[in-house]
Formats: C-alpha cells, structure tokens, sequence
C-alpha cells in the first residue's frame, strides 16, 4: 500500500501496534469516597509530573530545546492550578470519581483552545488531550505501552503516536512508524523527521492488515509499504536499504562544498519548501537558499483565509530560520481544482485554462494586498524575493507592480515597517510567457520556470488524465526548445533564471540545462547533495555541447538515448 | 488595583510566553487575574491564559488583589514590555 512519506528513510522491521488509548466508556461517573479521590488525583498529577521531569531532562541533555520547551509546557498544564481546582471541585460537589472529573475539566480546556482564532493556539488542544491521557493512564492504573522494553528493529504501527509517547521512544530499537492519521505537519512527523526514523503517515487500514511480528519494509522515500514480502523482495529492499545508506554517506562529503562545474560555473543549489517545518531539512542539506516556498499550505491547511498577522507570523519564521540565506516567495497559487473556503470561485470547464495563480489574485484584490503586506512586512531585514505565478503576459506584471506600489504607500500611511529591499520576479509556466522573456526581462529581477505546469501547458497535456499521460514528456523535443529559448533568452539579458520543478533534479535533463544557461536549480532538500555531487562532475563546456547535439534530434526517445549516453560518460 | 497592557511580541500569548507569564505570577502572593473581552482569568494557571485566545498586539487588563498587589502588576507590566524576554 502507498501513503504519505513523512520521514525519509527506508526500513525493515517487525511490527509493534500502539493501540489507541483506553476507552473512557467504562468509568464509572460517580465514586462514594470523595477524599481518596481527591487523594488518587493527586497521586496522579505527582506521577506525571516526575515522569515530565525525566523526559525534559533526557531532552536537555541531548540538547534538544524544541522538545525541552513542548514539554515544559506539558508539565505546566498538569500542574495547572485551574485544571486541579475544578477537578477537584467536581469530585467534591458531584461525587464524581477522580478519572471522571479530570476527563471532564480537560475536555473543557481542550474545547476552549479548539475554539479560538488563532491557529497555533486551536493546537494547543492536542497537547491538553496527550497530558490528560498521562493523567487519567495513572488514575486508572493503566500500565502504559512501555517503550523501554521495545524489541530491536520494531516498526511501531498506530492510529496516531502522540508526542509524549513520541519522546520514549529509542530510535536503536524503532527503527520506523505508520501511522494511520496525521500528516507531514502531525507532531508524529516533526519528531520523527528530528530522530531521524523513517515514518510514513495516512496509511488508512494498516492497524487492519498487520499483526504484531509482521514483517513490513518501509519506504519512506515513496511512501510505499509492503507487508510480509517474499523472500526475494526481501532481499531486493535490503540491497536498496544499503545503498541508500551508503549512498547518504557519501553525498555527506558534499556539504559545504561549492556548487559549480568543473569549468567553474557556479550554480545556485536551492530548497522547495511549503513552511517553516521544512526549513531544518534545508539546512541540515547545505541547500543555498530557498528557490520556492508556496505559500498555499496557510492557506490550504486551515481551508480559510488567514488574517494579514497570521501569515506574517509564519513567512516571519521562514525567513528567521533560514538566517542569511536567499529566500524566493511565491504568492498565493490557488483557483480552478484547488478551492479555498471563504473564496467562491466559479466551477470551470477547464480549470488549469481559467481564473488561476496571478489572475485570480488580481480579481481578488484585499487577498493579494493582504498576503503583499505580510510578506513585505516579514521581508524586513532578510533576503527576500517576492515570485507571482501564471504570468502570461506584461500587463499581469506591471498590475502586480501597481498593487505592491499600492500596499507600500498604504504602510507608509500606517507607519508600518516593512522592506524596501526585495527582488521581483515572476514564473514562467505559461508559453506566451516563455517566448517573450527578453521582454519580461526589462520588468523583473528575476524568473523561475514551473517545468511541471510548462511541461503541459506546452504539450497540451492534462497531467490527471491517464488517457493522455504519456504524452506529458519532458523530453519532447519541442519542449525543450522551448527550455532553450527561456534560458537562452535570460542568459543573454543578464536575467537571473531558475527551475523550481521536478526536472531540476532530474539526473539526466540537469546537463542540458546547465549547457542552456540555467542560474538556479530548486528542488526538494533531499536531492540537493545528489544534485551537487552531479554538477562538480559536469563541465558546462560539453554541457552547451549536448544541447547542440540535442536540439538537432527529432523524437524523445532519441534525446533520452543521448543523455543517458552523456550521463554514462561522465559516471565512468 | 488594575493595569492596562498590550502584547508587544509577535506571537501573541502562546505557550511560551504564558509559561513565563505564570512563573512570573506565582512568585507573588496576590490574586492575580487577566481580563479580555470581558472573561476573566486566574493569571496563574497557564491553560486559563492561553484560553484568552490573546493574539499578537492585542490589549487585556491585569487585576491585583493582595499585599504585593503593586509590586506584582510592576513586575508583569515589566514583563509584558520586554515581550516575555527574561
């Protein structure tokens, strides 16, 4: 089965079912002894407490201050006076039982921060909900899932791990995680991805297909899951298990090196990311810089339109956190199949022809000032470019020039501080787009070609069509022209030209664009180092050759059989 | 006795500055709530504060009752302006 890969990796190991904790429905609501459950409460709290104490210190020594500091938090709220005070008052005055009253106290609180606007704080419900489980296990003598005595190479399969169970982990003995729920932004898969244990997420009916000492291989680069394989799959997944380690091994050499050809043509290697959770991996990859951080996951996560200081809040941590390093922003790329509640968008025949990217942004014009504001107000002291999708003609620039003119006067007005310093550029993805670059050029400091949406655009291709699926080729020869018009068009206008797709990584399409002048290549951390290793082996020199050789060859399969015959030399 | 405040950092109350807000509080004796928009809170208990749902910049009130009533709204206004920062 394929769900989502939350932490990269892969593995091999038996299974160990975490099930979901205990059911409240057989506590009793009502005990006669008021005092010994008042007394039990307290045993209780003293309990979670200690065992707080041992988690937060093992995570200090370890030096981890992001943990230290959730679970300083989880401390705080069981010792919470409030929370101990109306429990203890329901017990008292309700001849409620202990586990009852605490149930009931934290389902309260838990409800108040669900209810409110601000979005980390809604979160903060689960938090409420993973102390009061600690709480109500010692109130009810529930022994719980003990990770100490875990079995080597055990592949935890749950509903969900909460962060408290997250944190007992050993990742000697767990050496991956399923689980059912969550996402790559579930606490399960930021403390995974810290750990370092592969972990795979929204894997819907994988508590109903294993048993405990199944043995399951994880791919946690696909997302892939197979369940008892034979012998020989077995044997071809620890081959590969090997390799990827070695082979992570040694793109680790590849860290603080330069990224340049041989010739020396320096290349700027940067990161895809959708939020502050993916920047640690952007460091951790020596990536240059950020080449496209889409800012549709505030959006698309809270399927609302989040206020100004919101999204402030989050580009702010973007930039933050990747300190000095260039970050490229992209504005709001939502319309036509990706909808948005709060934004009643017509239903459309042709959805990636209609009111998309750019466009719908300049219909909606207190959305895209909105977002403008924040990014220009979090843009402050930071190296910041600000990147407007689905351009297709100049006339969407200039407008967008307007509108940014339009938020910084009205800052001016509000006294609000914001940069004055920023880069300006636009995405090439559409055709008209990309046969007058030497135009767009006079109007921005810089491009990033989308090849995904390029690539279908220019062979009309809908890419969710099966039917038509095989015509959607990178290696079309007509598509690659027009790569080297872009490109060919930038380098000679001096035009800093990126490539944000998934072909910026792609082994054999890299030297061509190298031989056609691309500045940038961005792509998802983890291939930033293979990249790197590939492009200190290139010579632009013979790269610039190849597109000679290429653009003269008349089907895909002929160019593909001439770019594996470039990428064999150069390996060997 | 009462103090007007407004949250000078960019997050608003979260979990980290209500931690260090509640530290502050229990080092007095008084009875110390937090009011907004009418609700009225036990400034010692962290899930209380955060409950105020208090984001970035906006305006509450602190109320003291006690001996070092004075020394304590001092003490948190102080806290407040060097936004959370000890």
């Amino acid at each position: 089965m394929k769900a989502i890969a939350v932490s990269p990796g892969l593995a091999i190991g038996k299974v160990q079912k975490i099930l979901s904790q205990m059911s409240l429905d057989h506590i009793a609501r009502e005990a006669g002894n008021s005092d010994a459950e008042v007394k039990k409460l307290e045993a209780a709290v003293a309990k979670s407490l200690e065992e707080m104490k041992e988690i937060i210190s093992r995570f200090k020594s370890s030096g981890q201050t992001d943990q230290v500091e959730i679970f300083e938090a989880h401390s705080m709220m069981i010792e919470d006076p409030d929370v101990i005070d109306k429990t203890t008052s329901l017990i008292r005055d309700h001849k409620m039982s202990a586990a009852w009253a605490y149930k009931e106290t934290s389902d309260e609180y838990a409800k108040m921060l669900a209810g409110l606007e601000d979005e980390y704080l809604r979160e903060r419900a689960t938090d409420v909900q993973d102390i009061a489980s600690r709480v109500l296990d010692h109130l009810m003598g529930v022994k719980r899932f003990d990770f100490k005595n875990i079995s080597k190479e055990t592949i935890l399969v749950a509903d969900d791990v909460s962060p408290s169970q997250m944190a007992m982990l050993d990742p000697k003995l767990v050496v991956g995680i399923v689980t059912e729920m969550g996402g790559k932004t579930s606490h399960t898969a930021i403390i995974a991805r810290a750990l370092e244990i592969p972990a795979i997420a929204g894997a819907r009916g994988i508590l109903a297909l294993t048993q405990n000492g199944s043995l399951i291989l994880l791919d946690a680069l696909s997302g892939e899951i197979e369940i008892e394989p034979t012998s020989d799959r077995l044997a071809i997944f620890e081959k590969k298990k090997l390799e990827f380690g070695e082979s992570k091994k040694d793109l680790l050499k590849f860290k603080g090196l330069k990224s340049e050809t041989k010739d020396k043509r320096e290349i700027r290697l940067a990161a895809n990311v959708g939020g502050p959770l993916d920047i640690p991996s952007v460091l951790e990859n020596d990536a240059e810089a950020v080449g496209l951080y889409r800012t549709e996951f505030v959006f698309l996560n809270q399927n609302r339109i989040p206020s100004a200081d919101e999204q402030y809040q989050v580009y702010r941590k973007v930039f933050d956190d990747l300190g000095s390093k260039h970050c490229i922003i992209r504005t709001l790329d939502i319309g036509g199949d990706k909808k948005l509640e709060g934004l009643s968008v017509a239903s459309e025949m042709n959805p990636f022809l209609g009111l998309r990217g750019v466009r719908l942004c300049l219909e909606e014009r207190r959305i895209f000032k909105d977002q403008l504001k924040s990014i220009l107000r979090a843009a402050l002291g930071h190296s910041v470019g600000i990147m407007v999708p689905m351009i297709s003609n100049i006339e969407e620039i200039i407008q967008t020039k307007q509108v940014l003119e339009e938020c910084k006067n009205e800052m001016d007005a509000d006294k609000v501080a914001y940069s004055r310093d920023y880069e300006f550029g636009v995405m090439i993805e559409v055709p008209s787009a990309a046969m007058m670059v030497d135009l767009i050029a006079r109007h921005v400091d810089f491009i990033s070609i989308g090849t995904n949406d390029l690539t279908q655009y220019v062979c009309a291709v809908d890419r969710l069509n099966d039917k038509v699926e095989a015509l959607y080729d990178p290696y079309n020869p007509g598509f690659l022209r027009v790569m080297n018009q872009i490109l060919g068009s930038s380098y000679k206008a001096k035009l800093h030209s990126g490539i944000c797709g998934s072909l910026a990584h792609s082994e054999l399409l890299v030297p061509l664009f190298i031989g056609m002048g691309v500045d940038e290549l961005s792509m998802t951390s983890q291939h930033i180092l293979s990249t790197r290793k590939l492009l200190r082996s290139l010579s632009h020199q013979d790269c610039k050759k190849l597109v000679g050789e290429v653009l003269q060859l008349e089907t895909s399969a002929e160019i593909k059989k001439c770019l594996q015959k470039f990428s064999a030399s150069i390996a060997g | 006795m009462e103090v007007k405040l407004k949250l000078l950092n960019d997050e608003g109350m979260h979990a980290r500055p209500a931690g260090v807000l509640v530290k502050r509080v229990g080092q007095f004796k008084s009875k110390i709530e937090l009011i907004s928009n009418g609700k009225s809170v036990n400034a010692k208990s962290l899930l209380s504060i955060m409950s105020l749902g208090l984001t970035a910049h906006s305006e509450f009130t602190v109320k003291a009752e006690g001996d070092d009533a004075d020394a304590a709204l001092k003490s948190i206004q102080e806290l407040v302006q060097n936004k959370f920062q000890v």
